[in-house]
């Protein structure tokens, strides 16, 4: 059979490559300071000088997306993480062992899971405030309950089969079969719910900070830019651009990727 | 029936559940609700003075039950920030939310069964690729960008409505309509896209079943296939996928209202929010919770009522 190129894996990883790689850079270098003022060129169109121009501040717009998407990226690293974590924990220690923990925590999750990501979110920071690490503990949280509910039902069917009957009578202990053997057989479906949380954790990050409850004051972040954006689509269409397709790109290349694992 | 007052009574345990976790929640945040409303310099004589008044230094699950009697009866206490009483403020944000809300799901309904059915013809032909493309690229957008892009092209290049110019529904109900018509396609495109997308998958897997092969062995026309046979059984997990969507696009609007500045209940909280007016939150946090597991509720019910299987 002739081998089909795979243009949804190609193009999907080229983007995220293209985002991380202004993320990566960005992080120690950009043509300006991101915070840097400069009253003499305010609002400028994208020149050689100034890649997507200038804002109302005379900061440079490029610069700004590049600390931007790498504040994105990182933020919804610690997100993805934090809720993989203890998600797939809870997931795995209440479908292993069952019993009454397992019957409140998914009680807690259903109801947990029922609501919209965002609105969660904007509930657990009206409480502890805004701000980069309360957005990422908020965020955290809200995001465990699909990790818990993936890796439960996994291991429930896991746990049932002849690997694990087998390794339980050599006289492995409960936590190694479950890290040693169980673990590595749920990887494939564990990686395809982390790249789809990764996407919803980029998309719910650049909300809640477009919403002014994430990132804050004057630091760049993707969804902030926007917002200021907004006020000057009249006269500078490219700065509300600039981090919207820097966001879309992102996005996109992970539902292309993930859409190829699914 | 059974069922459904089992459904109801497990809505009302939830609820409960919900709005005293948010209420313990706010009740824990320092700076409560007196000191929100006389401000920084107050003195600390003042503050007591109004959290006595206010029933602040009663234990909580005293204050909640006080809550939770006023809230039945429609008092959900008043703003800090506009010194007005809760009720009254969100019932005159209801209407551009709920319009915002049912437009958007007209909009998911309307746009998603015929785009997901337009390319199961012929799986992975050039149709089914078109919309696969239209489709990853709507669930990728945030629906914030799309609005702003929407609010550019259609409001400052072509100019065919105000920017901002919300009208309220009793002033100009024709303007307030069509106002609404632009930030609901914002809310619905990306909901659109998935929709598509899952209609999509679940014709394709369906029709590669037994009954289709069987159907057309009888003779139906592929239409009478389609609409007959498959749809009735894509139909039961649709119908629990759109109840969980309303969910969404009500999430989705809080962002949305934002961007178009439509005074609705989502711009209310995060004003609400960003000025520490604590009773508006919590009212509208109810609220929303309420109109969540109601619309999850009535799914199971639906879901129940049309496969004869769980009943």
């Amino acid at each position: 059979m002739k081998k089909r190129i795979n243009y949804n894996l190609i193009i999907g990883y080229t983007l995220i490559f293209l985002v991380l790689l202004l993320a990566l850079v960005g992080l120690f270098y950009t043509p300006y300071p991101a915070n840097e003022m400069n009253v003499l060129e305010k609002n400028q169109a994208p020149s050689l000088s100034h890649f997507f121009g200038t804002d109302q501040f005379g900061r440079d717009i490029f610069s700004r997306v590049m600390e931007g998407a790498s504040t994105s990226f990182l933020i919804a690293v610690c997100v993805v993480l934090v809720g993989a974590g203890i998600g797939t924990l809870a997931g795995a220690v209440t479908a292993y062992f069952g019993g009454w923990l397992d019957a409140v925590l998914m009680r807690v999750n259903d109801v947990m899971a029922a609501f919209p990501s965002v609105l969660l979110a904007i509930c657990f920071v009206a409480v502890i405030g805004p701000g980069t690490y309360n957005l990422i503990c908020a965020l955290g949280i809200v995001f465990i309950p699909s990790f818990t509910r993936v890796v439960r039902s996994e291991v429930l069917v896991q746990k049932e089969l002849d690997y694990v009957r087998n390794a339980k009578l050599m006289g492995a202990g409960n936590l190694r079969i479950l890290v040693f053997h169980i673990l590595p057989n749920i990887r494939p479906v564990l990686k395809t719910s982390l790249l789809v949380g990764f996407q919803n954790a980029v998309l719910s990050e650049a909300g809640m900070s477009y919403l002014g409850l994430g990132v804050t004051q004057p630091d760049p972040s993707l969804g902030r830019m926007l917002s200021e954006a907004q006020g000057y689509l009249w006269n500078a269409p490219w700065y509300a651009l600039a981090p919207g397709l820097t966001i879309l790109a992102l996005t996109l290349g992970l539902g292309l990727v993930t859409s190829d694992k699914a | 029936m059974k069922f459904i007052i089992k459904k109801t009574g497990s809505l009302i345990i939830t609820l409960v559940i919900i709005s005293f976790l948010s209420f313990l929640a706010f009740s824990l945040i320092p700076g409560d609700a007196a000191v929100a409303s006389l401000g920084m310099d107050a003195t600390e004589a003042d503050i007591n003075a109004l959290r006595e008044e206010l029933g602040l230094n009663r234990p909580v699950h005293v204050q909640y039950a006080d809550w939770l009697l006023s809230a039945l009866q429609g008092d959900f206490g008043v703003s800090t920030q506009y010194h007005l009483p809760v009720s009254e403020l969100v019932v005159k944000r209801l209407p551009a939310t709920i319009t915002l809300a049912v437009y958007s799901m007209v909009i998911i309904i309307l746009v998603s069964f015929p785009a997901g059915l337009l390319g199961t013809r012929k799986p992975n032909g050039a149709m089914d690729t078109v919309m696969t493309v239209l489709s990853q690229v709507g669930m990728a957008v945030p629906q914030f960008f799309l609005g702003i892009l929407l609010t550019f092209f259609f409001g400052i290049v072509l100019d065919w409505f105000t920017v901002g110019g919300y009208v309220g529904v009793q002033e100009n109900p024709a303007g307030f309509f069509r106002f609404l018509v632009l930030p609901a396609v914002a809310v619905a495109v990306p909901k659109c896209a998935t929709m598509t997308r899952y209609i999509r998958n679940a014709v394709v897997a369906q029709k590669k079943q037994d009954y289709v092969r069987t159907a057309r062995g009888k003779g139906n026309s592929e239409k009478r296939v389609l609409l007959q046979h498959v749809l009735v059984n894509v139909m039961m997990p649709v119908v629990t996928m759109l109840a969980m969507m309303a969910a969404d696009v009500l999430a989705g609007s809080i962002v949305v209202e934002q961007v178009f500045n439509i005074p609705g209940l989502g711009r209310l909280l995060i004003t609400s929010i960003s000025n520490r007016d604590y009773p508006v939150v919590q009212a509208i946090v109810v609220y929303m919770a309420c109109a969540v597991v109601i619309m999850n509720t009535l799914a199971d019910i639906a879901y129940q009522k049309l496969d004869p299987r769980v009943r």
